[in-house]
């Protein structure tokens, strides 16, 4: 192949100037105004949460038929976006998508602080969050007992964990070599910038620690590529199996609307669905933050368009086969759960969610919506609601009129619930904004390794 | 069927370099070219330094491939047998309790955990792997590349045996750019 | 619990004569709390704690004590569980002839009472307007100072003959008069009613087991009228539909618990109850042995079916029905009328006609005998005389008045009580705690709580000796005392009962008598009613035209009655039967005018009647009438305010719990009116309300829960009733062998008539907190058992009727709201052999015994609520906030039973088929090595049910009650299809119609 449509024509120095230079500089007006608003959101977060703490989970809405409402809704969506990241970097990479490279490692940074933000919520809804450790099945006096390795909750910590862990050193191991970069071009560079000296020393203390004295030698490299291979290739299932599980919370169970086979694959595409939502979000806002027009082209950004529509349309093709199979399945309870969806108090939960999930991907269709920044920015945002209520009218429709009418009530949300709620926006995107900060939101080593091999292509003629 | 000795070859290490001649050239192409060079000269210790992985490097020097892949299967196998045989005994032997009606030994509910576990120490043993075969890790974190950018452009190859400046001019002819020597592994204890 | 009796009962047989207290009190055991009180009593009388333990009282195991409950309703044998001393726990004495075990919601309250920490802890004297302490020794004499001049003394009527003759040689002593009233007005009906019509004012024995017809105009007998507990027995003991079934009829406005157990329910218009039984009568007439007379026909003849159609809405064929019904069981039927909402302003006049009904249908001597009568002598006063004593207070020409243990400014409000009572020199209180009527007296006399002192109470023939189980907590004295104290004399009341009434009515003496806790007198038994007296219904005046505009009741409500024992959060979050509505009395309205008015319910309204206009919350109430509206008095209380905050928060007024409904009652010349009141307008009010509602849900989506069939299609095919047959999945595995017991739970949906007694006892026997109104909105009751109430709306037929190929039939056509049939579920943790909770737990803090219980670990409970979830019964609850630490204020922790965890914020919590209960009996069984038998072991709710609804057992043995009764063709599992095989068995209820 001769250089493709991703070829930037850069020299080296000038790629990882452009993306390093941004945060060599002392941080703007802009930056410190959003991160300020985000950290005090996430403040907030945890000041209500050490509440319920104190005074009990009655804080919340939640009652009997409706044991679990928003925390849960939040998990599966922060969950579910935190899938685009792992997806991008492993799946695209052994479909040799080009493409991949400039967004990988923003992306999967996404993928890091949302799990970490979908973390927090199955620890902080349990009625005793100081017996947490319970959940983890280690030799102990108590018996010794043992955790119950037949619930989906106890899956899920396994789950969520490797998810967490693979995706951490994964993209670590993708950083190394650009902390190699960062070391030697702040040794030997002038970096320009208002950091004072002390800072400097500081950050290139942390930063020659993290390189863990990587030279770029080439047997190093080879066992690296075989590396990434395996992580990519191990990872793959590993995306696909995190929500599968996430999903088993409610296929496993007794409860209509719960209690259905499509779920594994509805929830994966789903969090597809949200993840490459939300990777367009921060994309779309990263570039023009920081000026990465040329290496986050519209190409990508189409791309990404393309990636929701096809999504959108599986989600879709999920909620409409739910339908057919409750009414297929002459199971009154079940018939009534999903009527109820459409008719019940819950209706306009589920009609916001029908509105945003099924009808705005398809305005991908038209080549000029999907490279218009404006709508695909628009989109992505109505994308990531509509997945915040599908997971709402998920959870909530179907507890709250279940198998028993006698128990049949209302979840009424709190401001404790929205507090949590919003606050979790503002822990994600802290950790967001601190990781632009100071690590470099593109893959330079990969970057620079796409415009080198063009050339060796092109002279040596293999590849 | 592979040789031991191929796996053998296959779990190459990094070697640092110590002592020898560094021959930094202007590009990938020409790194690859020098190092091709540099092996069909009967080099026995050398490397190349680059700031991004080039294709055909292994071609290039006479790596056939890298066992890598050994490790993180042995280490997969290991995991799904621990998952399997630790919830076994929970279950059926140290502490046996009627769950749902369901038997102690429900197996197909423990291939959700069988399977992470699988995956976490497969991938955990490959990091850990490649670390050690590149002497990575955080101890190493005062090495310097041998030449300032070979981390931002500069493509290089290493020449470790014993061998005066003209003769590695010969070998690798005008592909050079320029030729230095190195004692050892450069360090930097700026700050400390 | 029959084996410790038996042990008390021993050492009482054995006891040498003369009995004294000390050595009395060494196997009564009565102990803890303070020690040291009284002047009153002889030193030698102070109940000590003991040194050496006592044979009867063993640490860690219960003794129980058999005593009786006399209070202004009547009287309820009791058996006491006392742990360590104290009381925890109330029960019912299955050996009485009358009362066979049944105790109602009601009396398991009292153990709350008990332990109120609001009580009265000592006399009280008032100084300006605010109240302090004082002693027995100074108030008693500061008392007889103020006893001159007119004395009167007012109090509800006593069952306790020694207390009546106590108060009689008082009131001789001083020479004062002794008024007593009926706050409900349902014993003043009857005894007024019957003075006129046999000349003899008794509360007759009615005999429900005996009647295959019952019918009852606007009385309650299952819920508040009389005695709801003897009543509910007799009656449930004819609801199998093999053999005899007995048939209910009920005629009334507003949906009562009798109303919902009805077999045919005949909704009439509100305060036209008397047109009804006229009209009845009229057709019951001819052909009677009261046809010749004269008089009768003159009164009955305008009342033409025509007429009771127009007056009351009941169509002339229902009611040519029930005549002919009626007819066609003499003697074989029973027919009762009355309570507070047939109070119509001329008292007892519904009695009359309900006594010429009964002499027409031969049921006198028969269903209804004078032997062994509830109440036997009339010491209630009639209308007049209150209205002539409270003109006399007005007049001020009273000086001292002493109210006993009742709250006439309250209960006599429409008279005017309140005003009268400043005009009265000295005021003088003895009650329990604190009301409207304590605040207006100078001295109050704290008198003690059945369980803590003497007492005697005479009913149904029997005799009953309340013995004190612990001693006073609080410095307090039993009225008895007090009467004896205040005419100096120095007898104490326990010597007066035990000398003077016991040894006149027990003849196995005084250790028999306290070890049963009752004597027999006079048997009841067929004989003869006085003579009828058929002219007295020609004083009777029934409206005959129809009432214009709104009516409205105000009824006697199941949880609080009279609203006496208000002050008891047990009480108050013991959802009423019918609405389920907890922590508040509500309007009851009809569907039709709700949507006419466009209100729903918890939306508030302003209702205006005469110079009353008050804003409350609304029910909307299938069964009533269009013109029809209902309220429940006894709320609105000034002793229902002393709940923690956070228990009545929100409530519609801070200072008050719901609305007084007497503000409504009108005063007529011939009696009180609560029934039928004229309501000028009733406006929606743009306010929001949170009412705890614990069920808001009313239809069963014809998911076959409670299931119901006709008795006519039963007799034909006993599986009727099950419309769907019900699919039992294999599943994936053999599942778990159960050698050796395995509980099983059986609920016959027939007998159960929802009056949530096994409620009230399990909240006692389980340690379930109280969490109040707005925790009841979101939907957070704790309660352990509950009992689910359906409605359906089809024309006397009922919501799963199927057609020839076994489809139901869709009668969303013929909906109609007046027939709402009515299914009362009650609902347990179903212990099923397959959970779906216990798979979900990640920390397996539930899982399952051999025996076949679903246990749960508390302290290895985290809380994810993931059990809850995946509940298809949802029958499990959770801690939301701390229930217990720093809530319960002292005394009440002494009502916690030992033997159950007192459950921490944050965990699940749920039915354990009482395994305390189930541990004791098992080591009971150990240490005498036999196998547990079904009879000696009882859960809470079993135990709790007045019906013999409940039955559970050992479903591995054969020959056990459960196991004969879950081979039973009615018996099914709700949700089988899930295939989680419930322990809990239900059967079907068949409606005999």
């Amino acid at each position: 192949m001769s250089t493709s449509i991703y070829s930037l024509g850069k020299s080296n120095v000038q790629i990882e100037t452009d993306i390093l230079s941004p945060m060599e500089r002392f941080p703007g007006k802009l930056w410190w105004f959003t991160f300020t608003i985000m950290l005090s959101l996430a403040l907030m977060m945890i000041t209500l949460v050490g509440w319920t703490f104190v005074e009990g989970l009655g804080l919340l809405g939640l009652n009997n038929p409706v044991n679990w409402g928003l925390y849960i809704v939040n998990f599966v969506f922060w969950v579910g976006i935190g899938h685009a990241g792992t997806l991008i970097s492993a799946i695209l990479y052994l479909f040799r998508q080009r493409w991949r490279t400039t967004i990988n490692r923003a992306a999967e940074a996404m993928t890091i602080f949302a799990v970490m933000t979908a973390g927090l919520f199955p620890l902080i809804h349990v009625g005793r969050p100081w017996m947490v450790f319970f959940i983890f099945p280690y030799p102990n006096e108590r018996g010794p007992l043992w955790v119950n390795f037949k619930s989906p909750l106890l899956w899920d910590v396994f789950a969520i964990s490797t998810y967490f862990s693979v995706s951490l050193i994964f993209w670590y191991m993708g950083l190394v070599p650009d902390l190699a970069n960062m070391r030697d071009r702040m040794k030997f560079e002038h970096v320009p910038g208002k950091i004072s000296s002390w800072g400097r020393k500081l950050k290139y203390g942390f930063v020659r620690i993290l390189a863990i004295g990587w030279v770029g030698s080439g047997k190093t490299w080879i066992h690296y590529e075989k590396m990434v291979m395996v992580l990519a290739s191990l990872a793959t299932p590993l995306v696909l199996s995190v929500h599968t599980v996430v999903s088993f919370d409610f296929a496993t169970s007794v409860i209509p609307g719960w209690h259905a086979t499509i779920f594994p694959p509805y929830f994966v595409a789903g969090a597809i669905y949200s993840g490459f939502a939300m990777v367009l979000t921060i994309m779309i806002i990263t570039r023009k933050a920081f000026k990465l027009q040329e290496y986050i082209s519209m190409k990508h950004l189409e791309n990404m368009g393309i990636i929701i529509l096809v999504t959108g349309m599986m989600v879709s093709f999920a909620y409409t086969t739910e339908f057919i199979v409750a009414a297929y399945s002459a199971n009154k309870v079940e018939q009534y759960v999903f009527m109820n969806r459409l008719q019940g108090p819950y209706a306009w939960a589920f009609w916001t969610m029908f509105a945003a999930n099924v009808v705005s991907p398809h305005f991908m269709w038209s080549k000029k919506l999907r490279t218009n920044v404006v709508v695909l920015f628009l989109i992505s945002i109505v994308v990531n609601i509509g997945m915040w209520f599908e997971r709402f009218v998920i959870v909530i429709t179907s507890l709250h009129r279940d198998y028993m009418p006698s128990s049949w009530d209302m979840f009424i949300p709190t401001w404790v619930d929205w507090g949590v709620f919003v606050g979790s926006f503002g822990f994600f995107f802290t950790w967001y904004l601190l990781f632009v900060r100071t690590l470099p939101s593109i893959a330079i080593a990969e970057v620079k390794m796409d415009e080198a091999n063009d050339l060796v292509a092109k002279e040596l003629g293999h590849h | 069927m592979v040789s031991f000795k191929e796996i053998k070859e296959g779990l190459f290490t990094f070697d640092e370099p110590d002592k020898g001649w560094v021959v930094e050239v202007k590009t990938a192409v020409d790194m690859l070219k020098a190092v091709e060079k540099v092996r069909k000269a009967g080099v026995k210790r050398f490397d190349t330094f680059s700031p991004f992985p080039v294709h055909g490097l292994e071609k290039a020097m006479g790596i056939k491939r890298s066992w890598l892949t050994l490790i993180t299967m042995i280490a997969a196998f290991t995991g799904t047998t621990f998952a399997l045989s630790a919830m076994s005994y929970i279950d059926l032997v140290d502490y046996p309790l009627n769950i749902g009606g369901k038997p102690s030994f429900a197996w197909p509910a423990y291939i959700p955990i069988m399977f992470e576990l699988t995956i976490l120490f497969a991938s955990f043993a490959t990091v850990i792997a490649v670390w050690k075969m590149g002497k990575l890790g955080i101890r190493y974190n005062h090495r310097r590349p041998v030449s300032p950018t070979v981390t931002c452009d500069m493509c290089s190859v290493w020449i470790g045996d014993d061998m005066t400046k003209e003769e590695v001019k010969k070998i690798v002819g005008d592909l050079a750019k320029e030729i230095h020597k190195v004692d050892a592994t450069p360090t930097d204890n700026s700050l400390d | 619990m029959r084996t410790e009796k038996r042990n008390i009962k021993n050492k009482n047989l054995n006891i040498e004569k003369p009995v004294n207290r000390k050595k009395f009190l060494a196997f009564m055991g009565g102990t803890l709390g303070v020690a040291g009180l009284n002047c009153a009593r002889k030193p030698v009388e102070k109940i000590i704690p003991y040194l050496s333990r006592p044979p009867a009282v063993q640490p860690g195991i219960a003794t129980y004590y058999a005593t009786a409950r006399a209070y202004s309703e009547g009287v309820a044998p009791v058996l006491v569980k006392t742990r360590e001393g104290k009381p925890i726990k109330i029960e019912g004495l299955a050996e009485h002839p009358v009362f066979k075990g049944a105790v109602i919601a009601d009396t398991y309250a009292t153990i709350w009472d008990l332990y109120d920490k609001d009580r009265f802890k000592s006399a009280m004297k008032k100084s300006g307007s605010t109240f302090s302490k004082t002693d027995w020794a100074e108030v008693i004499p500061e008392v007889k100072k103020a006893l001159t001049g007119n004395v009167r003394v007012i109090s509800k009527p006593s069952y306790s003959p020694s207390e009546s003759s106590v108060l009689k040689k008082f009131l001789n002593t001083v020479n004062a008069r002794h008024i007593v009233y009926d706050p409900s007005g349902t014993q003043q009906g009857i005894l007024t009613g019957n003075e006129k019509s046999f000349k003899k004012a008794i509360i007759p024995q009615y005999a429900f087991d005996k009647a295959d017809l019952i019918l009852s105009i606007e009385a309650d007998f299952l819920g508040s009228w009389l005695r709801p507990d003897i009543f509910t027995k007799q009656f449930a003991s004819r609801r199998s539909p093999n053999g005899k079934m007995n048939r209910l009829v009920v005629a009334e406005a507003v949906m009562s618990l009798t109303g919902a157990n009805a077999d045919t329910r005949l909704a009439i218009a509100a305060g036209t109850h008397l047109t009804f039984a006229m009209g009845l009568a009229s057709l019951l007439l001819p052909g009677s042995m009261l046809a010749g007379s004269t008089e009768v026909k003159n009164a009955l003849s305008k009342y033409s079916p025509k007429l009771v159609e127009s007056v009351t809405g009941v169509a002339e064929s229902d009611l040519k029905n029930i005549a002919s019904e009626l007819m066609a069981n003499v003697g074989k039927s029973l027919v009762v009328g009355g309570g507070t909402s047939a109070r119509d302003g001329q008292e007892g006049s519904l009695q009359i006609v309900i006594n010429l009904i009964n002499e027409m249908l031969r049921n006198h001597g028969k269903t209804i005998t004078p032997v062994a009568p509830i109440k036997g002598s009339n010491d209630i006063s009639t209308s007049q005389e209150l209205f002539a004593f409270v003109a006399e207070m007005k007049a001020g020409s009273i000086n001292t008045l002493i109210i006993d243990r009742s709250n006439p400014v309250y209960d006599l409000m429409p008279l005017g009580f309140g005003d009268a009572l400043t005009k009265v020199k000295n005021v003088i209180f003895i009650g329990e705690r604190p009301n409207e009527s304590s605040e207006a007296a100078g001295h109050v006399l704290a008198s003690s709580h059945y369980l803590e002192d003497w007492s005697d109470g005479y009913s149904c023939g029997i005799y009953h000796v309340s013995q004190p189980v612990i001693q006073n907590i609080f410095d307090t004295k039993s009225a008895g005392d007090i009467w004896l104290a205040l005419q100096n004399q120095p007898e104490d009341f326990h010597g007066f009962i035990q000398n003077n009434t016991a040894s006149r009515y027990a003849s196995g003496g005084w250790g028999k008598l306290l070890a049963d806790g009752f004597a027999v007198v006079e048997k009841n038994g067929p004989a003869n009613m006085p003579r009828l007296i058929p002219n007295a219904i020609s004083s009777v005046k029934a409206p005959d035209s129809p009432l214009d505009g709104q009516r409205l009741n105000i009824f006697l409500s199941v949880g609080i009655g009279d609203g006496s024992a208000g002050n008891n959060a047990y009480r108050h979050e013991m959802p009423d039967p019918i609405t389920k509505v907890t922590w508040d009395n509500v309007l009851l309205v009809s569907p039709e005018l709700a949507k006419e008015k466009s209100i729903e319910t918890e939306s508030i309204v302003q209702v205006k009647a005469g110079d009353a206009a008050v804003e409350l919350p609304v029910v909307v109430q299938p069964g009533l009438q269009k013109n029809t509206v209902g309220i429940a008095f006894g709320y609105g209380q000034k002793n229902m305010t002393n709940f923690r905050k956070d228990l009545v928060k929100g409530a519609l007024k801070d200072n008050e719990l719901g609305i007084n409904a007497l503000q409504f009652a009108k005063i007529t010349a011939d009696g009180f009116s609560y029934s039928g009141i004229k309501v000028s307008s009733i406006t929606k009010v743009n306010k929001s309300y949170k009412l705890g509602l614990v069920q808001k849900h009313g239809s069963q989506e014809k998911r076959y829960i409670a299931r119901i069939a006709k008795l006519s299609d039963y007799k034909k095919d006993p599986k009727s009733g099950h419309f769907e047959h019900d699919l039992e999945g294999k599943g994936l595995y053999p599942g778990h062998p159960h050698p050796g017991n395995r509980w099983n739970l059986n609920i016959d949906l027939n007998k159960c008539t929802g009056c949530s007694a096994c409620v009230v006892s399990c909240f006692s026997e389980n340690n379930i907190p109280a969490v109040g109104r707005l925790e009841n909105w979101r939907g957070r009751e704790m309660s352990w058992i509950r009992i689910d109430r359906y409605y359906d709306y089809y024309l006397d037929k009922h919501d799963h009727e199927i057609d020839k190929s076994g489809k139901p039939i869709d009668r969303s056509k013929d909906v109609n709201m007046l027939q709402a049939n009515v299914h009362f579920q009650p609902v347990t943790c179903q212990h099923c052999e397959q959970a779906p909770c216990e798979n979900v737990c990640p920390v397996a803090a539930t899982q399952h015994s051999p025996d076949g219980l679903n246990e749960m670990a508390y302290n290895r409970c985290i809380g994810t609520r993931y059990c809850a979830d995946n509940c298809p019964y949802k029958v499990r609850k959770f801690n939301w906030f701390e229930n217990w630490e720093n809530k319960i204020k002292d005394p009440e922790q002494y009502a916690l039973n030992p033997d159950v965890t007192v459950r921490s914020r944050g965990v699940i919590e749920k039915c354990s088929f009482c395994i305390q209960r189930i541990a004791e009996k098992r080591q009971e069984a150990r240490l005498q090595n036999r196998p547990i038998s079904e009879d000696d072991l009882k859960t809470a709710c079993e135990q709790g049910c007045p019906a013999d609804a409940i039955t559970f057992g050992d479903i591995n043995s054969k020959d056990t009650k459960v196991a004969k009764l879950d081979k039973d063709k009615r018996s099914y599992k709700i949700f089988a299809e899930i295939n989680t095989r419930p322990m809990v068995t239900f059967m079907s209820k068949v409606k005999n119609h």
